[in-house]
């Protein structure tokens, strides 16, 4: 098997993930009725992003090879796609969800800090606890529902950062908290599993059934369990990381063009006795 | 002379800080010309291989910890008030108590050479060469010692910097309009509190191998000599930008001054200081590419350490953009600050080169490591700290440095500087080794390092001529009046003006020239009054609880990662977990006592402390009757520490209880609450890492 083979072979079309985005997206599209094309076209990569990470050779790469791929996609379903969906939904659409008293008061919990921290970091923290990840590998239920776990914290995690509606979102100094502190503990799984000896994911080690796909990646990219393991584990650290400090260095960045509208007349002003000085 | 020793006025605390900062300086260059007069010639025998280790491991130690670091920390006490329009730090105790620290410290560190000759492992001392069997005079343990009385002194600067911009700036200073200086010492300070407890704790684990023969660092027991090194340098990247971000905030005020026009892309600078602040902790494995770590990990880490190169270079763009189309005038303040972008911007970029894996292991511990940081903590640091000492020693003294005597300083020391280390960068090309006393006489070693050895007696000069100008001109400098410069910063105010911009000062006699024919004078402003609220000491107290935390997070990591060679043995689960769960009521019942201010409540937590650390004692006997201690295993030397360390805090939270006990309406309380729940909080983590 060549990479090739792999790319146009490894797709699992399960119909319940096809189904279920393609409904998504026409859910959105019907009740959102985005009128920013930006917003639509971030929202539905946020779709196809998710339909893709969970049928593409990503997914078999991960069920059955390598730990990195499987990261990869755990790292698509809480820090990528969260944010797109979120960054996607009109606000009009969530004002108008919340006049249902119900719901108002769901998100009212939901959104405070307090609980959507630890909904967003500990099942990254849980789930890759080596019994808990090799469960979930042998089980297809339970493979689900950790997905599930990473794709609705991680929606929660970030609504307080990009939550549509802006009056609900942290201040400048919580938010890099939030964020910063979310970052350290990315960090630490991920120095952890870098550091972890080799065999704590046994599936990995020695992969069973998929002996082509095995062969290509050992073989052909020329990556050992080794290698593996630690690219997964940097990859939770490095590109991680990096979505969290975009994501502070974004709020700085909103935090001061507000505060800079405000202080437009100071500026001029200034500016006009440098001037004559 | 009393009113120095014993003063709380940041002013004094900021002087003394630079008066012991210039006399470590002129220490520090005696020894670093020692090194340059051993190495003039190849196979000179002017020092011995012991003092040349020596004079290397102090240069280093001197020049980062004893100079550099108080001379920006009292440059910050003294100017940080003044430009939010404070009347005093948050902390003024405090802040003397850290410039005492700092002065034990540096004294300890030079005691050394008394009682039995310095350290002379270098200023990284890595181990094992750090350890008893390879540096057996004590040399190393006031290495380690006073290193940590000085990293105590700078935690608690930081804290207090950080309640001071955070709490006192003055009406109208709003954190967007705070000038950049103060910006860079907030995000600086932030630095510091969480990367000098990871020196804290290697260094901790360093004095109790050596002391108590733990086995830490020492391979030959079991112990991970690679642990010190990743230990050290999580403190020690860091380290780099607590060393050079103050410097970026000086030369943010001086440039904009001198060139007439406000700082260029203010939000542009403040936020890539975060950025540098955050990406300093994710890099720090490019001064290990030399360790076996497996390829996958050098390259992220290489990309890492590339990245951070991006919200450098935005400052220097900065800066660039400030004085074009600007009105320079070119003052040896001014002067230094430009000499400062050119050099740093040369050290930045040969610091890139080490982030490529290839390029780092060819040149790693040669002389182009040397001439690398040298640019950056010389050519950037160092160059801005004259263009600072020139701009704000009229502040300082109230009268001007001598112009003249500036241009031959600038002169003298920015020829000095590239003679001395540009060399170096061949030297290292070539193959020439740093931190050995000589070299073989190979083609151009000799010519080159010469031309450094001239180039550093310059540099010394040049460096002689600042003394003596700020001698000459405390005495006959002219007079400077209340703003030379025409600054824009709180700083030079005469009296309390108004806040309503990023140049306060600047619109302040914008407004005055204007009403010059009127009779009204500007309106004045108002400065913060500087008073505390409790509030404000629970704040100090949570940002030295986070630093803690960092200490014995890596203590814990320690355990863990020594959990593999010989597990625990001899714990009592049931007894310990009992003992547990008193000391977590003990959180709640200081919790009541700081709400009711009842006696009762705080009996019942030293009651609590007590009985913990009487099932801990109990413990320890357990284990110590089954031969396992400190020295025993590596379960026992982790075990000690971590289990140990918490035991001294709980003493010292137990102590603290004791001190309030006849005052228990004090508002110490809330603070020491903090604290005690806190360390209730980290034996929880130990217990459930250890015993579970």
């Amino acid at each position: 098997m060549t990479t090739w083979d792999l790319l146009v072979s490894g797709w699992d079309w399960e119909p319940s993930v096809v189904v279920g985005c393609a409904a998504l997206a026409i859910a959105y599209l019907l009740l959102a009725r985005p009128r920013k094309p930006l917003q639509a076209a971030l929202f539905l990569s946020g779709a196809a992003l998710l339909l893709v990470d969970l049928v593409s050779p990503i997914d078999a790469l991960g069920d059955h090879v390598l730990l990195s791929a499987h990261v990869l996609q755990h790292f698509l379903l809480a820090l990528i796609i969260p944010p797109l969906w979120l960054l996607g939904t009109p606000r009009e659409l969530v004002e108008r969800a919340l006049r249902q008293h119900w719901l108002a008061g769901v998100e009212r919990v939901l959104a405070r800090p307090a609980i959507s921290w630890p909904l967003g970091v500990v099942p990254m923290i849980v789930w890759h606890i080596p019994g808990a990840f090799n469960a979930a590998l042998a089980t297809d239920g339970l493979h689900i529902f950790q997905h599930l776990c990473f794709l609705v914290g991680g929606t929660i995690f970030w609504w307080p950062i990009l939550g549509p509606l802006t009056e609900h979102r942290l201040g400048l100094l919580g938010a890099i908290a939030y964020l910063f502190s979310a970052c350290l503990s990315c960090s630490v799984l991920g120095a952890a599993l870098i550091f972890m000896p080799l065999g704590t994911y046994p599936a990995y080690v020695q992969p069973v059934g998929q002996d082509e796909v095995a062969r290509l990646v050992r073989m052909g990219w020329g990556l050992d369990a080794r290698s593996d393991q630690q690219i997964g584990g940097l990859m939770m650290w490095v590109p991680g990381c990096l979505v969290y400090l975009s994501a502070i260095l974004a709020s700085v960045g909103r935090w001061f063009a507000a505060g800079n509208r405000d202080e437009g007349l100071a500026a001029k002003a200034s500016a006009q006795v440098l001037h004559r000085q | 002379m009393r009113n120095w020793l014993a003063t709380t006025d940041h002013k004094r605390v900021g002087i003394s800080y630079m008066l012991l900062a210039l006399f470590f300086l002129l220490v520090g260059g005696v020894e670093a010309m020692l090194l340059r007069a051993q190495l003039a010639q190849p196979n000179l025998k002017f020092l011995s291989p012991e003092a040349y280790d020596q004079a290397f491991t102090m240069h280093g130690t001197t020049m980062i910890f004893l100079v550099v670091t108080p001379v920006l920390i009292g440059f910050t006490v003294y100017l940080l008030p003044l430009m939010i329009g404070a009347r005093q730090l948050a902390y003024p105790r405090l802040s003397s108590l850290a410039f005492w620290l700092q002065v034990a410290g540096s004294v300890l560190l030079y005691t050394s050479f008394a009682a039995g000759g310095a350290p002379d492992a270098g200023w990284f001392s890595y181990a094992p060469l750090s350890e008893t069997p390879y540096s057996p005079h004590p040399g190393l343990d006031f290495w380690a010692l006073s290193l940590l009385l000085l990293s105590m002194g700078s935690i608690l600067s930081a804290i207090n910097f950080i309640v001071t911009i955070a709490r006192l700036r003055a009406p109208g200073m709003t954190i967007r309009r705070v000038p950049l200086f103060v910006w860079m010492t907030l995000v600086n300070s932030s630095l510091i509190v969480f990367a000098m407890p990871a020196l804290n704790a290697a260094l901790a684990m360093l004095l109790i191998d050596r002391r108590l023969n733990a086995h830490f660092f020492t391979p030959a027991q079991g112990g991970s000599a690679l642990l010190w090194q990743h230990y050290f340098w999580i403190f020690g990247h860091p380290e780099v930008y607590i060393l050079v971000l103050p410097a970026f905030g000086m030369i943010s005020e001086i440039i904009p001054v001198f060139s007439r026009k406000p700082i260029f892309g203010y939000d542009f600078m403040a936020g890539s200081t975060l950025a540098i602040a955050f990406l300093s902790y994710g890099v720090w494995v490019h001064h290990m590419f030399a360790v076996a770590l497996g390829k996958v990990v050098l390259s992220a880490f290489a990309a890492s350490s590339m990245l951070i190169a991006v919200p450098t270079g935005v400052k220097i763009f900065s800066w660039t953009a400030t004085m074009i189309g600007g009105s320079i005038r070119f003052t040896t303040a001014m002067l230094f600050a430009i000499a400062f972008l050119l050099e740093f911007t040369i050290g930045g970029l040969s610091g890139i080169g080490f982030a490529m894996v290839p390029l780092d292991w060819q040149l790693t511990d040669t002389y182009f490591v040397v001439a690398h940081f040298h640019y950056v903590l010389f050519g950037g640091t160092a160059l801005a700290l004259f263009a600072a000492a020139y701009y704000w020693f009229p502040k300082f003294s109230g009268r001007l440095l001598n112009e003249s005597m500036g241009k031959w300083n600038f002169w003298l020391v920015v020829i000095g500087l590239n003679l001395t280390f540009f060399v170096q960068h061949i030297l290292g090309l070539l193959g020439m080794p740093r931190r050995v006393y000589t070299y073989p006489d190979l083609p151009w070693w000799g010519a080159l390092n010469v031309i450094s050895t001239f180039g550093a007696v310059i540099l010394g000069l040049g460096s002689l001529v600042f003394v003596v100008n700020m001698l000459a001109s405390l005495v006959f400098g002219a007079k400077a009046g209340p703003d030379p410069w025409d600054a824009w910063t709180l700083e030079w105010a005469e009296t309390a003006v108004p806040v309503r911009s990023r140049r306060p000062l600047w619109d302040w006699k914008r407004e005055a020239k204007r009403q010059e024919s009127g009779v009204r004078s500007p309106e004045s402003g108002v400065t913060a009054s500087g008073r505390l609220e409790t509030g404000d000491s629970r704040a100090g107290m949570g940002l030295f609880v986070l630093s803690e935390s960092v200490f014995f997070f890596l203590l814990i990591v320690a355990y863990e990662y020594f959990r593999s060679s010989g597990g625990a043995v001899g714990l009592h689960l049931r007894e310990t977990g009992i003992f547990t769960a008193c000391l977590l009521a003990s959180g709640f019942t200081v919790w009541r006592a700081s709400v009711t201010r009842g006696r009762a409540w705080l009996l019942a937590t030293i009651a609590l402390g007590l009985v913990f650390l009487l099932g801990q004692g109990r413990e320890y006997w357990g284990l110590l009757e089954q031969h396992v201690t400190i020295s025993s295993s590596l379960f026992g030397t982790t075990f000690f520490t971590v289990a140990g360390f918490h035991a001294l805090h709980v003493v010292a939270g137990l102590l603290a209880l004791a001190a309030v006990w006849k005052t228990p309406k004090s508002r110490m309380l809330a603070p020491i609450s903090l604290y005690w729940q806190f360390g209730s909080l980290v034996w929880l983590a130990i217990f459930c890492v250890v015993y579970l």
